[in-house]
């Protein structure tokens, strides 16, 4: 019989899972920043700004489970028992962001590689790309929302 | 007051009196000049009236020098080896001292031509060392053949040397060129991926039909004539001959680094230069007969009077009226001073339309309030903040990087008020470093509380703020509608949805500070869904009167999501906590002793840098996006093209007059 204990320590894996969309994402971005780069080596500085904006998804996914391990005590390295149902809602509040933080970070990469392009041709709109990437974003700060909504009223 | 009004100025003067005008109205710097030229095709009256003003030829001239002095000043920049400062700003200088430079402008622009010779020898030579590298490298191959390169055989005998494709085989094709009894000898010299080096040799008679024959198999004579001497002789020539032209070119390198010090003069001449490019370029804009001109431009209202003096000085007849409805005017904001920083925010996403309403002095606290929740602890605030002030007092700054560092100083001023709110001080690190290090328990108590304990009740702070935020956007909406004298539009369309929300919250969330609130929340919320229902399709026709209604109820999902949205305030304000928490434990794993703390120390450096960058940059762009999305989604009209006045416009000295000691 699976416990408690390793559903909760799962639910934690599962929101960690969020850094997939982060690392395809940032990747997407890069490809695009290295192309715009060969054309004007000054926009470094630029084109990593747009670059850092999907790796949120892999942060938050990180703080999730970081906020799991704090809840069940693993960092201080006495876990509290947690009852079979205990550790599925742990688990339950793992998927949001693990699941949305997939995705989300692989279309913000692709809406940040966008707007690196724009920022290779009119580095004046730079900022309007920034605010399209960040559009998708605001489902992943949902679900990372919700994840950490269930987690607190838990009661545990 | 923060949209300039504007007004429209008509300028007929004398010809002799065009050139001191113009340049009297780039130092006023407050016009901006229209272009005229539509006038002459579309308007029947000035049809035929006069003719462009301007001069190309002479532009494309002057553009041409601009751009030489452009590439000296280019060569001085690439090749200086002085360090560079981290915001490039334009030197203050006054007028009288930029006039005694500029009586120098002979001698600096010999300077410029002395640099651009250095950048041509410099040229020269780097092509040169392109060249001898190019054989060196075509003649590696040939490294192990031991004749003299000019040798092409003896009375009686050939020697040619060529490459063939590195398939074929060589035995037999030195056995087809033989051809029964012909001497030839092929000596493979080197062979790489692509080529075979061979050596051939036979007598004269048999020239021709080794030659046939080779050429069948795609040999190519390799054109090496020029060179005296084996090739690893020449190689070794070559390779001192470039060693040398690199010592020439890294000399020069070091004069024209050495001349780095005429840099100061050249800029001077290249913002001189533009000038003068801009003042003949205006004139493009100007109509003229034979013996007067005509100038347009806008006015910001409150210069008129200089504008008008000026105009009276050069005896010009002028005349000042009010924009015309469907111009399009250009649009100066002014804002106070702790405002206008916020304006870079504004210009980011579109001016505002020269008839609507500058957002700015609206969301500047509220950009800074958020920006503060987002990052939420009060050490990164004082990082930031120390940071943007150093930098503003330690540059002269100038425009938008002014703005955006004094705005940072702001935001982080609101970020270490909003950090002690909820007590975070880089995170938690006081109380970890007290305890691995010197073992006691500290305890930092937050101003309001900690958003880790109880997020629940941060959400609905954030949401609070959210709806307060909103409601000013559709009260500035509001304010928009009445000054048009349209009260029942602001009723029926903003002052509803009021009712819809607040009564909402009450019926919703009023229970649990006073029953009382529930029942008349929700009667609330009934009368303004009601006036939504019947007012919403007022504007439609027949069957859209009705359908009108309930779309415009329908809306109220929309208002739910602008709503929600602001929950980001404590998903990323809890991000950055909780990350320098995580960042702070995984310093104190080592424990404490020396080793503990230096661990501990570079723990902290790394892990709160990155915290602090990656999070302030999240703040940063989604306070923006508040503001662009919910807030200027309930009012603003953008649009507007910036006020450029006709002025100085340089790039590295900023030209002051004699009188106002070097202010902005």
């Amino acid at each position: 019989m699976i416990s408690g204990n390793v559903w909760a320590l799962l639910g934690a894996a599962v929101a960690a899972l969020a850094g997939i969309g982060s690392a395809m994402g940032v990747g997407i971005a890069g490809q695009a920043a290295a192309g715009v780069l060969a054309e004007d080596p000054k926009k470094f500085g630029k084109t990593l700004i747009l670059q850092a904006l999907p790796g949120t998804q892999g942060i938050y996914g990180l703080l999730m489970a970081f906020l799991v391990f704090i809840r069940i005590g693993l960092l201080g390295g006495n876990m509290i028992d947690l009852t079979l149902s205990q550790g599925l809602y742990i688990f339950a509040s793992g998927l949001p962001i693990g699941l949305v933080g997939i995705w989300s970070g692989i279309a913000q990469g692709k809406a940040a590689a966008a707007g690196i392009m724009l920022l290779g041709k009119r580095p004046d709109q730079m900022a309007k790309g920034i605010i399209y990437a960040a559009m998708v974003e605001t489902y992943a700060i949902f679900a990372l929302l919700i994840s950490i909504l269930m987690l607190f009223n838990l009661g545990i | 007051m923060s949209i300039v009004k504007m007004k429209k100025v008509a300028v007929i003067g004398l010809d002799t009196a065009k050139e001191k005008l113009i340049s009297d109205l780039m130092e006023l710097g407050m016009v901006e000049i229209t272009d005229q030229a539509q006038k002459l095709t579309e308007s029947e009256e000035w049809r035929g009236l006069g003719e462009r003003d301007g001069d190309s030829d002479k532009l494309t001239v002057m553009d041409y020098d601009i751009n030489r002095v452009a590439v000296a000043l280019e060569t001085l920049e690439k090749f200086s080896t002085a360090k560079k400062p981290l915001f490039e700003t334009r030197k203050a200088m006054k007028q009288s001292e930029f006039a005694k430079t500029m009586a120098g402008r002979s001698e600096i622009e010999k300077n410029i031509e002395y640099v651009l010779e250095l950048n041509d020898k410099h040229h020269g030579l780097k092509e040169l060392i392109n060249k001898k590298q190019s054989e060196l490298i075509s003649l590696t191959p040939w490294k192990d053949y031991d004749l003299p390169l000019e040798e092409t055989g003896t009375k009686n005998t050939i020697l040619d040397l060529g490459v063939v494709p590195s398939t074929v085989d060589i035995p037999a094709l030195k056995e087809m060129a033989e051809d029964g009894d012909n001497a030839v000898v092929l000596k493979e010299v080197n062979r790489d991926r692509d080529f075979i080096y061979l050596a051939a040799m036979t007598t004269r008679d048999c020239e021709e039909d080794m030659m046939t024959v080779l050429k069948q198999y795609g040999y190519t004579p390799l054109p090496l004539k020029d060179f005296i001497g084996t090739p690893a002789e020449n190689m070794q020539k070559l390779r001192k001959e470039i060693e040398e032209t690199e010592k020439d070119c890294s000399q020069l390198e070091e004069e024209i680094n050495k001349a780095d010090s005429l840099k100061f003069g050249i800029q001077c001449v290249y913002d001189q230069m533009c000038m003068e490019r801009d003042a003949e370029r205006v004139k493009s804009k100007l109509l003229k007969t034979k013996r007067t001109f005509n100038l347009e431009g806008w006015v910001p209202a409150k210069s008129m009077d200089a504008v008008s003096k000026l105009l009276t000085e050069n005896e010009c007849y002028f005349d000042f009226r009010d924009p015309e409805e469907g111009e399009d005017v250009p649009v100066m904001t002014q804002n106070g001073s702790f405002v206008y920083p916020f304006e870079v925010i504004t210009e980011m996403y579109s001016l505002p339309d020269y008839r609507g309403v500058d957002p700015t002095k609206f969301f500047a606290i509220f950009y800074a309030m958020f920006f503060g929740i987002m990052l939420s602890d009060a050490g990164y605030g004082i990082v930031i903040a120390v940071t943007c002030f150093i930098l503003l007092r330690k540059f002269d700054l100038e425009g938008a990087t002014y703005k955006m560092i004094k705005m940072f100083l702001y935001c982080g001023v609101s970020t270490v008020f909003w950090g002690a709110m909820f007590g975070g001080w880089f995170g938690d690190f006081f109380q970890v470093a007290a305890k691995t290090i010197f073992n006691k328990e500290i305890n930092i108590e937050p101003l309001w509380f900690n958003p880790i304990d109880d997020p629940t009740r941060l959400l609905i702070w954030s949401l609070v703020f959210g709806v307060v935020h909103l409601f000013l956007g559709m009260g500035i909406k509001a304010g928009m509608l009445i000054k048009d004298g349209k009260m029942f539009d602001a009723v029926c369309d903003i002052f509803s949805w009021y009712m819809v929300i607040i009564g909402g919250a009450m019926y919703l969330a009023g229970g649990s500070i006073s029953q009382a609130l529930v029942k008349p929340g929700m009667y609330i919320t009934i009368l303004g869904a009601l006036i939504l229902l019947f007012t919403g399709g007022r504007k439609n026709k027949g069957f859209g009167k009705v359908t009108g209604g309930l779309s415009s109820l329908y809306n109220v999902t929309s208002y739910i999501s602008d709503i929600l949205s602001y929950s980001r305030l404590l998903a990323l304000g809890l991000a950055t906590g909780v990350i320098a928490q995580v960042v702070n434990t995984m310093g104190s794993l080592m424990g404490g002793g020396i080793v503990g703390t230096i661990v501990l120390m570079i723990v902290f450096v790394i892990g709160h840098t990155f915290n602090l960058a990656i999070n302030a940059l999240g703040a940063f762009v989604h306070s923006s996006r508040l503001q662009y999305i919910e807030f200027f989604g309930k009012f603003y009209e953008d649009g507007g093209e910036e006020f450029r006045p006709f002025g100085k416009d340089t790039k590295y000295v900023r030209i002051t007059k004699d009188s106002d000691g070097g202010k902005k």
